[in-house]
């Protein structure tokens, strides 16, 4: 695109304005280095500190619900059996009424038991994020438990809203990532007082950094490579820290990353079938039964759900809707077959009615139950 | 940290410093304030060379580096900025040049920060729409609006009248 008159002369002035450069430090390699291991130390010092921050947050609560007593639309409201009972970490810098609108704005109807659980200026950025968990949809449409989440990078004028599946109450750290997918912003649950972020980005490794330390419940990471928007981080499975798994990118397709390797338990003497690993769409077909029985699903997933599984038989042919994409192995039963069976598994990924395409990763392992 | 990584780092300092600097320079209007701002981001950056060197280090640098100068914006005591234009020197032609750096940097200075940015990585970095978007965050929309204000802006501002074609109505 050619550029103006007006383009082109602030181009000059800039090299103008920029030309007349101090010879750079001749220790500034040093100096970075030095800066790095004092922020180092302070983020040590600073995660013993997340405990105090915590209690801060729950002070900042009492507070918030005081002065919301007259807008009972985003008000505080008692936690669902489905909904996380963390408290709500609000810096008052965020005007929930202003989400609200534009979470309607988006596509998500019929919002109902609003739970709020984060509403502030993510530490060390400019950047206002909304987390809340609600229903959505009416009848005859599915309600829908749902954890948005909405940010906004204008200072709170504009928000862009996401939809996850509602984790688990027992979950420890959820994570959501912008809608430019670099930044993302990691909300703990009370008596967490550190996040690690686990990118599993090659098969031959994992890189693991740590998130700084949390303000108010919350920490922000700029991650190089982008994650696909709707991107759901959720704890390791198994760690023994509490950690935040981040799918990137499509590289760990490639091999058979560690998270791939770990095999669900297999109650009552199911047998292996077979197994795979990928992301959004795909599946296997062809896996022939040895014996009688029912076939199992263990399903590890991570993304936004739900991701819709169709498994096939001879004579038979059912949906099983994945609604759990927290990281950890969930068990669905599939349909009966006999021995010589062949059995298809084709993963559909998501694809609701909201047009959320989804691009779960999971691992999806098949089992016979005798 | 390997010493190969510790070298790649080394010599993308020692290669992209100065035009880094230079940036940090525009969006601070003090050298030692951008000074300061660089060598915060390569210190954020350093211990994710790893992961970072093989794609676009520099890039992601720069974004490290807007994104501190924006969390600064907030939290960090700006100094006196001047409100009125100072008296016209009797020998201005000799002080030209520096007048004009010193009207520019106070018009950049009274840009809002994303306006600021936008200008900054636009004209002085020569980035693409869509890389300034996805260095500040933004959507390539939110950069052509805000570009076009920020230059209207500058062509308005009473302390750049005659800066060459900054102040000339766009034509």
């Amino acid at each position: 695109m050619a550029l103006t008159t007006d383009e082109q002369a602030m181009r000059g002035a800039l090299q103008e304005l920029g030309g007349a450069q101090p010879d750079a430090p001749i220790d500034r390699l040093d100096g970075v280095r030095r800066r790095y291991r004092r922020r180092r130390t302070a983020q040590s010092v600073g995660a013993a500190l997340g405990v105090a921050a915590l209690v801060a947050g729950g002070l900042s609560v009492s507070t918030a619900l005081r002065t919301t007593r007259h807008h009972p639309s985003i008000a505080a409201t008692p936690a669902q059996p489905w909904q996380l009972t963390w408290p709500e970490r609000n810096d008052g810098t965020v005007d929930k009424q202003r989400v609200l609108f534009w979470v309607g704005q988006q596509g998500f109807e019929g919002l109902h038991n609003v739970r709020w659980l984060y509403a502030a200026t993510a530490p060390d950025t400019i950047t206002k994020w909304a987390i809340l968990e609600a229903n959505y949809g009416a009848s005859p449409s599915p309600v829908v438990n749902a954890l948005i989440t909405a940010v906004s990078h204008d200072g709170g004028d504009k928000w862009t809203a996401q939809t996850h599946g509602a984790p688990l109450v027992s979950t420890e750290v959820v994570g959501v990532a912008d809608q430019q997918g670099h930044a993302v912003l990691a909300l703990a649950a009370p008596g967490v007082d550190s996040v690690d972020l686990i990118k599993m980005r090659r098969a031959d490794g994992i890189d693991e950094e740590s998130f700084p330390p949390l303000v108010n419940g919350a920490a922000t990471i700029t991650s190089a490579t982008a994650l696909k928007p709707g991107s759901t981080l959720v704890r390791k499975p198994g760690a023994p820290s509490t950690s935040l798994v981040l799918f990137d990118d499509d590289q760990q397709a490639v091999g058979e990353p560690m998270w791939w390797n770990t095999s669900p338990v297999r109650p009552r003497g199911d047998v292996r079938l077979g197994s795979s690993f990928g992301g959004g769409g795909g599946g296997f077909s062809n896996i022939v039964s040895p014996q009688a029985g029912t076939v199992v699903l263990q399903v590890r997933c991570v993304g936004p759900v739900p991701m819709r599984l169709i498994v096939t038989t001879k004579t038979t042919t059912q949906d099983l809707d994945v609604d759990r994409c927290d990281g950890l192995f969930h068990t669905y039963l599939g349909p009966q077959v006999v021995s010589g069976d062949h059995i298809g598994v084709d993963n559909k990924g998501s694809h609701d009615r909201y047009g959320d395409l989804g691009d779960n990763e999971a691992v999806i392992d098949v089992s016979l139950r005798p | 940290m390997d010493g190969n990584e510790r070298a790649s780092f080394a010599e993308f300092v020692a290669a992209r410093g100065q035009a880094l600097q230079r940036t940090a320079y525009l969006l601070t209007s003090d050298w030692a304030l951008a000074e300061d701002l660089l060598q915060t981001s390569l210190a954020r950056a350093y211990p994710r060379w790893d992961g970072i060197a093989g794609d676009d280090p520099e890039a992601y640098v720069r974004k490290i580096l807007v994104n501190t100068w924006s969390s600064w914006w907030r939290r960090r005591w700006r100094g006196e900025v001047p409100t009125e234009r100072l008296p016209e020197h009797a020998a201005a032609d000799a002080f030209a040049t520096s007048d004009r750096r010193s009207a520019l940097s106070a018009a950049l200075d009274r840009l809002p920060k994303r306006q600021r940015a936008i200008v900054v990585l636009r004209y002085h970095e020569d980035m693409s729409e869509a890389q300034v978007a996805h260095a500040l965050g933004v959507s390539v929309g939110t950069v052509k609006s805000q570009a076009s204000r920020a230059l209207a802006k500058l062509r308005d501002d009473a302390a750049l009248v005659g800066y060459g074609a900054v102040t000339a109505g766009g034509e």
